[in-house]
């Protein structure tokens, strides 16, 4: 029997639910878009692979160039990675093709900000944009391994590295104007603007035209909702988009977290107990030596 | 024979310089330059981590096992000083040594991962504690179950009067440190349940990467179960080399009690852990492919030893103890490699094989640790020694 993520990430919902039913009274909410959230629509039947974006992309944000020919003359990434945050790639089957764009999907609910100790990782509260600093990060790359899109790269060349990812050129919101991958597009297959209209434009191309989608708007429910969504012709799992629940996976973990830590009052019972129990033992031992 | 003997801890006997000692300080010393190589040129440099596997050998070894063999004070303070099960009191002073190396040599680890430990102080500052951060939760935790370890260390450290020509006196300080023993016990139970089950809640926020075989609601149970049994692993083999340095008899009875608490544990984690797969319907995806195998492979080290320990002449004989004790951590070890390394897939184009210099610092930090514990028994009465009452002179 061979089980998909969804599946096997219920039946554990479900199992820990009924192994420890209690602990799930205090089950965290996922968290819900905002309503001036930002965002991206990237439509990969309107996407022709020019790369317009990427180059866009390491100019505003100053990126130096990847080199994947023998004599680096050409910057052409494979990935994203700490110099590319922003790519398109190329699938292929059979006859049929589609690109795909791979970039931070800035989460609605974000795994790598419930993951990060030190707050280096921030969801700003009306964007919704997922923020890095630098300043504040202490490079224990949690965040790479929370992220079910495996977004968050880590400078490894450098000998004090940090984590690179998209921040949707927040820069360049702040100054009115939009970022540099949707600006740069010229098939308007990277439309910038409010979550909430985009849905609504996606949802449009879908049932204007059946035939040329299949029947879904990436982002729009997976690990908890993205801020960046996708149309294709092609099933997304195709094109390496990870087939996830329709909660973040941080929530199971900050429930687990939240319900375990709640008041402290497991903690200080445990402390109490074992407080007590050592003092009698000692106490005991006291008695013997006299 | 066992009611018969009088224990006691004494320095190891012999000079502190000898072969052992020197092979040691030679690993450490090298290890300390691969160390300097990874501070001077980065981790991309010095390790063979990936966009794909940001987490490799540092973080499974020094940190998951390192701890985990750590945890024998942890373990037998449960015994000695919650459940009052008084004939392991003896062993606690070895295996609170080997806690504070292997929690202190673990802490270091972590600090030659993180890519920008200049910002580590950043875990002190209240601004930037994030509580939904189950790391967050350990690293304090970690931290703070060092600090106890050391603490506790302190009893054995003043029965010597004279420490590099200094004479102790019990001051007021240490007057309060007894006073309050109670307290940095109590911690001392507490924190290790806290943080070693937070060691598997880590991995829960991965969600899919985590082969499902792994990824369970109950990695906080796992990782504590997995903890105790390394830790009594690691105290039966130290107490063999307490025996084989001073020349006494092996304490096979008390052991054989502590190896058949770690095969009951054993058997109660095999059973939450298959009961789990069922529950989830997981048994086809258990026997398939290298996941598969390695899943077979672990929980069949678990089984093993329960089978040496179910028979009591194998129970009470020191060299199927041994054999138990090994197969204890090996088990352990593997499930959190398992878990964090091997069974841990991004599902993209990285694979990770720790490289040479990954594994020379952890060699190098290995003979670190050999050499500061030999300096301690040496100078300290850490280790036990049980000296048999003869018939006559009983009563």
């Amino acid at each position: 029997m061979r089980m998909n993520r969804r599946d096997f990430l219920q039946n554990l919902a479900i199992g820990g639910g009924a192994l420890s039913a209690p602990s799930f009274a205090n089950a965290r909410q996922d968290k819900a878009l905002s309503s001036e959230a930002l965002g991206l629509l990237y439509d990969a039947t309107k996407c022709v692979g020019c790369q317009a974006c990427v180059v866009a992309c390491k100019e505003v944000n100053a990126m130096p160039p990847e080199f994947s020919d023998p004599d680096h003359l050409w910057d052409a990434p494979l990935g994203l990675s700490a110099s590319t945050r922003n790519v398109i790639a190329l699938y292929k089957e059979g006859g049929r093709q589609s690109f795909v764009r791979q970039s931070c999907m800035h989460c609605v609910d974000p795994a790598c900000v419930s993951a990060c100790p030190v707050k280096a990782l921030t969801k700003e509260p009306k964007t919704g944009v997922v923020r890095y600093d630098a300043e504040t990060c202490i490079g224990c790359r949690y965040c790479m391994v929370a992220c079910p899109f495996n977004v968050p790269k880590f400078e490894w060349g450098s000998a004090y590295g940090k984590i690179v990812k998209c921040q949707l050129c927040d820069h360049l919101l702040a100054k009115g104007e939009q970022p540099g991958c949707s600006s740069a597009c010229p098939t308007g297959a990277i439309q910038f603007g409010g979550v909430q209209k985009l849905l609504q434009e996606a949802h449009a191309r879908l049932k204007a035209s059946p035939d040329a989608y299949y029947s879904k708007v990436y982002g729009e429910k997976e690990g908890g909702g993205t801020q960046v969504i996708l149309l294709s012709a092609l099933p997304f799992e195709k094109l390496g988009l990870p087939d996830l629940p329709d909660v973040s996976s941080a929530t199971l973990s900050e429930t687990i977290m939240h319900t375990t830590y709640k008041g402290f009052g497991m903690p200080i019972f445990l402390f109490a107990l074992f407080a007590f129990m050592a003092r009698r033992n000692l106490h005991k031992d006291k008695g013997k030596e006299e | 024979m066992q009611k018969g003997a009088i224990y006691s801890h004494e320095p190891s006997p012999g000079p502190l310089w000898n072969k052992a000692f020197a092979a040691a300080l030679l690993v450490a010393s090298t290890g300390a330059l691969a160390i300097l190589l990874r501070v001077f040129f980065g981790l991309g440099f010095s390790t063979n981590l990936n966009d794909g596997h940001p987490w490799g050998l540092w973080i499974t070894w020094d940190v998951l096992v390192g701890t985990g063999l750590g945890c024998g004070g942890f373990g037998l303070a449960l015994l000695v000083y919650a459940l009052d099960k008084r004939e392991f009191s003896f062993l606690m002073r070895p295996a609170i040594l080997t806690g504070a190396l292997g929690y202190s040599f673990a802490g270091f680890s972590v600090i030659l991962d993180l890519g920008r430990y200049g910002n580590v102080y950043h875990l002190f500052m209240p601004s930037h504690w994030q509580f939904n951060s189950v790391l967050f939760e350990v690293a304090l935790c970690i931290m703070a179950y060092t600090l106890i370890l050391w603490i506790e260390l302190v009893p054995a450290m003043l029965e010597r009067r004279l420490i590099l020509g200094y004479r102790i006196r019990p001051n007021i300080l240490v007057r309060w440190l007894y006073r309050l023993l109670f307290v940095v016990l109590a911690l001392g139970m507490l924190l290790p349940i806290m943080h070693q089950s937070s060691l598997g809640s880590l991995l829960i926020i991965a969600g899919h990467k985590v082969h499902p075989l792994w990824q369970s609601i109950l990695f906080p149970a796992y990782f504590l179960i997995s903890a105790i049994l390394m830790g009594y692993g690691a105290v039966v083999i130290e107490c063999y080399l307490a025996s084989s340095l001073h020349g006494t008899p092996f304490e096979v009875r008390t052991l054989g009690r502590l190896s058949g608490i770690a095969a009951w544990l054993s058997l109660l984690y095999l059973f939450v852990r298959l009961e789990d797969l069922t529950f989830r319907g997981l048994w086809a995806e258990a026997l398939k492919g290298w996941p598969g195998m390695l899943f077979v492979v672990e929980n069949a080290l678990y089984v093993a030893p329960v089978w040496i320990v179910a028979n009591k002449e194998r129970r009470n004989n020191a060299g199927w103890q041994f054999v138990a004790a090994i197969l204890f951590i090996a088990a352990s070890a593997l499930y959190r490699f398992n878990a964090y390394w091997f069974a841990y897939n991004a599902h993209v184009p990285w694979r990770y094989f720790p490289s040479f210099l990954e594994i020379l610092v952890v060699i190098g930090l290995i003979g670190m640790e050999v050499v500061l514990y030999l300096a301690a028994i040496h100078f300290f009465p850490i280790l036990p020694v049980s000296r048999p009452v003869l018939a006559s002179s009983e009563k």
